[in-house]
C-alpha cells in the first residue's frame, strides 16, 4: 500500500500540473549548486555560501520596495546584487583588517540577515498581506513555482553551466593551485570574482526552493558526498549535480504530500541522506568497504600465521 | 512589581548582548565565530524535542534539550572533520542545516508546539513583558529576565574565575598546554557556555540575532584594542549600545526589533572599520598617504640637489617630467617646500636649495 502511494506520488511528475513544475525546479536549482558547489568546497569556502545566501535577503526586500512587483527574475537581480555585494564586503573585512575569515563571514551573514528582517517587516507594516509571499525564501516554497519561474531558473542554470564549461580549466587551476595559475599568465584575480559570480548565481536560484537559511546545505554536501566515490574534478562535479538533482526531486516531492511543510528542510534531509550513504558505501573510503577489507586482511594475517604454526608443528613432529 | 513593558523588552535585549558579547570575544578570538552560527541554529532541534518529551515549555527542560543538542552539534562536526573525510566548515556546514531542518519538520508537522518558524529566526521579544513568572503564585517580573540574568552571573563567573586558562589557552595552546592549564577542558568548557548562552538568548531574541551579538561587538571590539580586558569591556558595551539603539530605531520605523538591532551591530561595526582610530581605514589611508609625502618630499630634495650639482636647472615643470609626477603633485610638493624654506625660486622660475634645505639632503644622505 505504501508502495503503491509512493508510486503515485513518482507518477505525479507526468501527470500533475504543478508537480511537474516543482520538481523540475528544485531540479535545476539541485543540479546547478551541485556542479558548483564542488569549487567552494575544494576552495575551503563551504561557509561563503552560507553568508551570500543570507546577505540576499535584503535584495528581495529592496527589489519588492522599489519594482513594487513580485516578479521572480526582478526579486532575483535584487537577492543577486546583495549576495555579491555581501561576498565583497566579507573579503574587504579580510583583507583591510586582522578579523579573520569565519567572524567575517559570521558578521556578513548576521547583518545583512537583520537588515532584510527590518525591510520584510517594514513592507508589511506599510502593505499589509502584500508582503506575503516574500518570506518564502526563509525556507523556500517550492509549491508556490510557476511556469515562467522554472523557466527563468533553467535559463540562469544554462547561464553558470555555459560559463563553467568555457571556463572551466581556468576556474580547476585557481582552485587547486592558483599560484601556479598566475605564473602562467592566467588572469587569477578576475576568474576568482567570476566563480564567485557564478556561485552567487547558483544561490540566488536556490532562493526559491530551500531558501537563504538552508541553502548553504546544498552547495557541501553534494560535492561531499560526490567527493566519496571519486578523486577526479570531472567526474566529481558530474556526480554532484547528479546527487543534487535527485534529492531536489525527491525533496519536493515529500513535501508536496504533506500541507504546509516547505520543501528546503526536506531536502536537505535527504541530500544529507545522500552524503551519509556514501560515507558509508563508497568503494575506496567508504566506512563499510574499509571494515570488510580489515577484515580480509586480518584474515589473512590469521591465516598465515596458522599455515606456519601448523609447519612448525610437522617439523617438530618430524623431530 | 510593575516595571514598564518597554524597559522589559530592553532590559532583555540589553542582558541578552552583554552575554553574548562577552562570551563572542573568546570566539572571535579563538576562531571559531561559524561554531555560534551552527550552535543557534541547532538547539531549535533540542527544544523541540524537549517540548515534546515534557508537553509544555518548561524553562529548565527547554535549556537542558538546547544544550545537549548544542553539545551534540559540536561533538558531529568535531568527529565529521576528525574522521578527516571533510574540512572544519564543511563539517560545520552540513551538520548544523541537516539539525536545523530537522527542527523545522518537528515544529511544522506537530501542531502542539507553540514554536513559531519564522520566530525561530527572529524572536519574539517583543512579547518578553507577557512571559512573567510566578512563585508561589506571587509576579516576580519577567521570565526573560530572570533566566537571563542568571546567565550573566553564571558567564560573569565563568570568565572571572578561568580568566588565566582562557587568556592563555586562547592566544598559545601549547604554552596552555605545558603550564598544566588544561586548553581541552576549557575549550569544552566554553562550548558549554556558548550553547547554554545561545539556548536562554535564542528563547528571547532568535538565531539571527544570537550571532550578531555573538561576532559584531566582539569583531570591532577586537579593531580598537590590544587588550583582552579592555577587549571585553568594550565589546559589551558596544553591544549594549546597539541594543538600546535598535530599540528606539524599531520603535521609530515600526520595524522588527530584533532585525533593527541586527543592523545597528552591523553600523557600528562599519563605523568603527572606517572612522576608528590607529586601525579605521581612513587613518591607515591618511597615515599611509602622509608617509607617501615624506619619502617624496626626500626624492624631490635629493633630486633638486643632484640636478644642482650637475649644473642642471629644476622647476616645478621638470619636476613632474623627470619624477614622472602629476603636475597637481609635483606643484603642491614645490609649494610645501617653499613654504617650508627648503628651496627658493629665482627669477627664471628655478630653484635653489637654501641652507635649510642642504642641512636636509645632507641628512637624508647620512
Amino acid at each position: 500500500m505504501i508502495l503503491e502511494e509512493i508510486l503515485s506520488i513518482f507518477l505525479g511528475i507526468f501527470t500533475d500540473y504543478t508537480l511537474r513544475y516543482v520538481a523540475l525546479g528544485s531540479a535545476i536549482l539541485g543540479i546547478t549548486s551541485g556542479a558548483l558547489g564542488c569549487f567552494t568546497v575544494l576552495r575551503k569556502q563551504s561557509l561563503f555560501g552560507d553568508a551570500i545566501a543570507h546577505a540576499a535577503l535584503p535584495g528581495i526586500g529592496f527589489a519588492y520596495l522599489f519594482a513594487g512587483t513580485k516578479d521572480s527574475l526582478v526579486l532575483m537581480l535584487g537577492a543577486a546584487i546583495f549576495a555579491w555585494f555581501g561576498g565583497m564586503i566579507t573579503l574587504a573585512i579580510t583583507s583591510t583588517t586582522r578579523i579573520k575569515q569565519d567572524a567575517a563571514l559570521g558578521i556578513t551573514l548576521s547583518v545583512f540577515f537583520g537588515l532584510g528582517i527590518v525591510l520584510l517587516s517594514y513592507l508589511q507594516s506599510i502593505g499589509g498581506a502584500s508582503q506575503g509571499g516574500l518570506d518564502r525564501f526563509l525556507f523556500g516554497q517550492a509549491a508556490a513555482l510557476i511556469e515562467s519561474d522554472v523557466i527563468n531558473l533553467g535559463i540562469l542554470s544554462a547561464l553558470c553551466f555555459t560559463i563553467l564549461i568555457l571556463f572551466y580549466k581556468e576556474f580547476k587551476i585557481t582552485t587547486f593551485d592558483s599560484s601556479f595559475g598566475q605564473s602562467l599568465g592566467f588572469p587569477i584575480k578576475y576568474l576568482n570574482v567570476l566563480l564567485t559570480s557564478v556561485i552567487v548565481v547558483a544561490v540566488v536560484i536556490g532562493l526559491h526552493t530551500v531558501g537563504v537559511v538552508l541553502m548553504v546545505s546544498m552547495l557541501i554536501a553534494p560535492a561531499a558526498a560526490a567527493r566519496q566515490w571519486t578523486s577526479n574534478l570531472k567526474n566529481m562535479i558530474i556526480l554532484s549535480a547528479i546527487f543534487g538533482g535527485l534529492s531536489g526531486i525527491i525533496g519536493s516531492m515529500i513535501s508536496s504530500t504533506a500541507e504546509g511543510m516547505s520543501t528546503g528542510p526536506v531536502i536537505v534531509i535527504t541530500i544529507t541522506a545522500i552524503l551519509g550513504i556514501s560515507f558509508v558505501f563508497s568503494p575506496k573510503q567508504g566506512y563499510l568497504f574499509k571494515h570488510l577489507r580489515n577484515q580480509r586482511k586480518s584474515q589473512i594475517s590469521l591465516d598465515n600465521i596458522k599455515t606456519i604454526s601448523d609447519k612448525e608443528k610437522e617439523n617438530h613432529g618430524n623431530i | 512589581m510593575e516595571i514598564s513593558s518597554d524597559l522589559i523588552i530592553i532590559g532583555t535585549a540589553v542582558l541578552v548582548a552583554a552575554n553574548c558579547a562577552s562570551i563572542g570575544v573568546f570566539l572571535v578570538l579563538r576562531k571559531m565565530a561559524m561554531m555560534s552560527d551552527a550552535i543557534s541554529h541547532s538547539v531549535l532541534l533540542g527544544i523541540v524535542i524537549a517540548v515534546f518529551a515534557v508537553g509544555g515549555r518548561e524553562p529548565v527542560a527547554v535549556i537542558v534539550g538546547g544544550v545537549l543538542s548544542g553539545i551534540l552539534t559540536i561533538s558531529l562536526v568535531e568527529l565529521l572533520y576528525r574522521s578527516g573525510k571533510l574540512k572544519q566548515d564543511s563539517s560545520i556546514g552540513i551538520i548544523f542545516p541537516f539539525l536545523f531542518a530537522i527542527g523545522v519538520i518537528l515544529v511544522t508537522q506537530a501542531g502542539n508546539v507553540h514554536i513559531d518558524v519564522e520566530h525561530v529566526l527572529y524572536g519574539s521579544i517583543e512579547f518578553a513583558p507577557f512571559d512573567t513568572l510566578y512563585l508561589d503564585e506571587l509576579n516576580i517580573g519577567s521570565k526573560s529576565m530572570w533566566v537571563l540574568g542568571i546567565l550573566a552571573i553564571a558567564n560573569v563567573s565563568f570568565i572571572v574565575i578561568l580568566y588565566k586558562e582562557l587568556k592563555i589557552s586562547t592566544f598559545d595552546k601549547s604554552l596552555a598546554l605545558g603550564a598544566g592549564l588544561m586548553p581541552l577542558l576549557v575549550h569544552y568548557l566554553l562550548m558549554i557556555m556558548v550553547a547554554t548562552t545561545a539556548v536562554v538568548a535564542f528563547e528571547s531574541v532568535g538565531a539571527i540575532l544570537v550571532i550578531a551579538f555573538f561576532i559584531v561587538p566582539a569583531s570591532a571590539a577586537f579593531l580598537l584594542t590590544d587588550r583582552l580586558s579592555r577587549m571585553l569591556v568594550l565589546s559589551v558595551s558596544l553591544g549594549i549600545i546597539s541594543a538600546v539603539t535598535g530599540y528606539l530605531f524599531a520603535i521609530f520605523a515600526d520595524v522588527s526589533i530584533s532585525g533593527s538591532m541586527a543592523t545597528i551591530t552591523g553600523i557600528i561595526f562599519g563605523l568603527i572599520w572606517v572612522f576608528g582610530p590607529n586601525r579605521g581605514l581612513v587613518s591607515r589611508w591618511r597615515r599611509i598617504s602622509k608617509q607617501r609625502f615624506e619619502v617624496d618630499l626626500g626624492i624631490v630634495l635629493t633630486h633638486i640637489h643632484k640636478e644642482l650639482g650637475s649644473d642642471r636647472q629644476v622647476s616645478t615643470s621638470s619636476m613632474s617630467n623627470s619624477l614622472g609626477w602629476t603636475k597637481e603633485y609635483s606643484k603642491k610638493l614645490s609649494e610645501f617646500i617653499q613654504e617650508q624654506k627648503f628651496v627658493e625660486k629665482n627669477a627664471q622660475g628655478n630653484f635653489a636649495l637654501t641652507n635649510i634645505g642642504l642641512k636636509k639632503v645632507e641628512n637624508y644622505s647620512n
